[in-house]
């Protein structure tokens, strides 16, 4: 038995091998060096070590602490909007009805789209002069407003274009949810007299605590790393007032030269991810097991 | 039961070997990843400028440098724009080959945005396979050549017998430390253009395009209409909201006698009394609502370019792809003669010639440079809009191109460019944000220029 527990071992191994050696190369690796690098000054031509300057720069650096705003900011805005409305849209949705198939694709399809055509299409409805958020505007005799190019409203902007990104995956894991929560408490809960607004608070949302930790876990990371609208739609401006801690990664590495203080930058980054993911794993994943059965 | 026990033994050696297989199949997906690919330089050669000719390459592998007995090849990477300064004549690489067959010649197109050739140039210096020589642009140049990464050309400019048939400027911006290490050889000047239908609507006489700045805002303040709800329909001259290459701000600053960065020392001067000054200007414009919000590196975005400005500060390129996207504005736009304030002066980037430093190929580089601005080829560029560099050719230059063709000369005369400091990114990183806030009005152009240039120097150790 022993004999042949170690040969079904070894062939597991084997074959879990390859992606290890992905991880391992690709992963695990790149950490490795990114976080060598944190302590140097290299710029592609040269390497020198310089300890912890790097670090110490980054609480002086006046733009990375606007770009940990304008990211927390950003996540707040779009997670509470892509959660809520996705929560929202879902329910409507599992209702019947013939169109209800057509209005879910719709929803989704924004989805599918990559974000950087995406963020091209949204470049000409925010477009000040011709654009078509100002046309309809214009249509109703409402001041035309400047969107991206207007430093109040552009992180508001950008948002939007993840909003309407986003909803739809969003609305696809509340449906699967929904789905997933048994009839007979609905019922059960009418038969004691709950009305629609204490059956969605007290069986529809606990049971969609394990939904909604899962999106609020994958959301905090996926909107710690926003890059691609920021750069299409305002490149970080006006005024720094959207760019985020990943475009300033970007710009610090490859516009700058400084992959020291970009590297440096990106482990606060991945600690501060971890950070946030830990405490949702401990505050958000306390499910209420009920026994179904 | 023998029978049955051999038939079990021969299951499970079957059942080991299929493990096996299946084992080394999924072992040797891995090996395609980690092979050398050879090359790096990419792309084959793509159709440029806006006639549909192709060049055709040497070999496939572009990128590297190799020699054999009799041909030595050398690797040419060409940025790949819909500008005509970036045009190739058709035969380019059979005509140099035929000069010099001692060469064989390979050209990749690359992408002509800055930020994006940066980008696959450092993959190719990581890779060990960046060309023997560049086209590039100023911009490009000016933050790759102050680091270092091209070959200086000054033994051979200097005592180039050629050299005095050059526009000073062409020669100067290719100067890094004092040393010759680019050749300009296309110049791209931004200039104002200007709707003569739009001005006649306005009572404005088209043949006498504003040459001053008191001018300008007069012209623009006329050639301004909003609808009831007081929204700009027609700007009167557009003045981006983002200016990050100082393409439509650094003009003004030097027409109002700014030197905005001290090449000779490296120092920026952003706080200097005439930049200030120049803000104030712009800003006073912005704010009376002549333009739309746009940033001109984004050419869809300028209202010029949509047929909703009247006057604009757009490049050569941009104007000849005006009349190709909107043809039936043929004789309804032209371009004016520098304006002055303090001076005449105007944005002109350039697209230079860099060898680079880690060529082994230095002397077939040379003679490469040399017939790609020769007299002929130069000469050829003109029939397809390319503004020379050679003053022995300006006269057929002029003829070529009529209308506009002494006056694009009289602005390149005048033209500066970006500035070849090996701090230049930071100058954008900081002023970008410090004009923004100006048009904003977020902050005063005194105030905003102060912090710019305080964020500079401490940003460069000064």
């Amino acid at each position: 038995m022993k004999k042949k527990n170690s040969h079904n071992d070894l062939v597991g191994y084997a074959m879990i091998a390859p992606y290890y050696l992905f991880l391992f190369l690709f992963i695990l690796v790149p950490v490795g060096v990114n976080l060598f690098m944190s302590f140097t000054d290299y710029n592609l031509n040269t390497m020198n070590f310089v300890g912890i300057s790097n670090y110490l720069r980054l609480f002086r650096d006046p733009i990375l602490k606007k770009s940990v705003v304008n990211t927390l900011l950003y996540t707040v805005i779009t997670l509470a909007s892509t959660i809520s409305c996705g929560l929202l849209v879902a329910i409507l949705i599992t209702q019947t009805g013939r169109l209800i198939p057509v209005f879910r694709t719709f929803v989704f399809l924004p989805y599918v789209v990559s974000m950087a055509s995406a963020s091209m299409i949204w470049l000409w409805i925010y477009e000040p002069g011709y654009g078509l958020l100002n046309a309809i505007l214009k249509v109703f005799n409402l001041p035309m407003q400047s969107w991206i190019y207007d430093v109040k409203l552009a992180l508001i902007c950008v948002s939007v274009v993840s909003f309407w990104k986003l909803l739809g995956y969003n609305m696809v894991m509340y449906t699967s949810g929904l789905l997933g929560i048994p009839q007979h408490l609905y019922e059960a809960a009418k038969i004691d007299g709950a009305n629609a607004l204490h059956r969605f608070r007290y069986i529809t949302l606990p049971m969609l605590r394990p939904t909604t930790f899962f999106l609020l876990v994958t959301g905090f990371i996926n909107n710690f790393n926003v890059f691609e609208q920021v750069k299409i739609l305002t490149n970080g401006g006006p005024v720094n007032s959207t760019t985020t801690v990943m475009h300033q990664i970007y710009n610090r590495g490859f516009v700058d030269y400084q992959f020291g203080y970009a590297s440096a930058i990106t482990v606060l980054m991945m600690i501060v991810v971890s950070i946030i993911t830990a405490v949702n794993f401990k505050f958000g994943s306390k499910g209420h097991d009920l026994d179904l059965s | 039961m023998k029978k049955y026990f051999d038939s079990v033994t021969r299951g499970i050696c079957m059942k080991k070997m299929i493990t096996l297989a299946l084992c080394l199949a999924l072992f040797s997906t891995c090996i395609p990843g980690c092979g050398n690919t050879g090359g790096g330089a990419g792309q084959d050669a793509a159709t440029l400028g806006t006639d549909t000719d192709s060049i055709k390459t040497g070999e496939s592998s572009a990128g590297t440098v190799s020699s054999d007995e009799d041909v030595t090849t050398l690797s040419f990477w060409y940025i790949n724009t819909d500008g005509m300064e970036s045009y190739m004549p058709d035969g380019f690489v059979e005509r140099f080959q035929a000069a010099c067959p001692q060469y064989k010649l390979e050209i990749t197109a690359v992408p002509g945005s800055a930020a994006d050739f940066e980008t696959k140039f450092n993959s190719a210096k990581m890779s060990s396979t960046l060309p023997d020589l560049c086209y590039l642009t100023l911009t490009s140049f000016a933050s790759l050549g102050t680091r270092g990464e091209f070959l200086s050309l000054n033994d051979q400019v200097s005592t180039w017998d050629e050299k005095e048939d050059f526009l000073d400027a062409s020669l100067d911006m290719g100067k890094i430390g004092g040393e010759y290490t680019g050749i300009g050889v296309a110049p791209a000047p931004v200039m104002l253009a200007y709707r003569t239908d739009m001005f006649e609507a306005a009572g404005i006489s088209p043949e006498n395009p504003p040459a001053n700045w008191e001018e300008l805002e007069e012209c623009a303040l006329k050639l301004t209409i909003k609808d009831d709800g007081g929204n700009v329909v027609q700007a009167g001259l557009d003045i981006p909201s983002i200016d990050y290459y100082l393409n439509v701000s650094q003009p003004f600053m030097l027409m109002n006698g700014a030197t905005v960065v001290d090449e000779a020392n490296a120092v920026p001067m952003l706080d200097e009394p005439e930049v200030i000054e120049t803000l104030e200007y712009l800003y006073n414009l912005y704010s009376q609502g002549i333009t739309l919000p746009h940033d001109w590196q984004k050419r869809e975005t300028i209202p010029f370019m949509n047929g909703i400005g009247a006057m604009s500060f757009i490049s050569v390129d941009n104007f000849n792809q005006l009349l190709v996207d909107h043809p039936e504005l043929e004789g309804k736009v032209r371009m004016a003669p520098p304006v002055s304030n303090k001076t005449s002066a105007a944005f002109c980037g350039y697209r230079l010639l860099a060898a680079t430093a880690g060529t082994e190929q230095a002397e077939g580089v040379w003679d490469l440079i040399q017939f790609f601005v020769s007299s002929d080829e130069m000469a050829r560029r003109i029939d397809y809009g390319v503004i020379p560099v050679r003053t022995s050719i300006q006269d057929y230059y002029v003829e070529t191109v009529p209308d506009i063709g002494q006056t694009i000369l009289d602005t390149v005369a005048v033209g500066k460019g970006a500035f070849v400091v090996p701090w230049v990114s930071m100058l954008y990183k900081y002023y970008g944000p410090a004009y923004e806030s100006v048009m904003q009005g977020m902050a005063t152009p005194a105030a905003a220029m102060a912090e710019a240039q305080q964020q500079i120097l401490a940003e460069i150790g000064q």
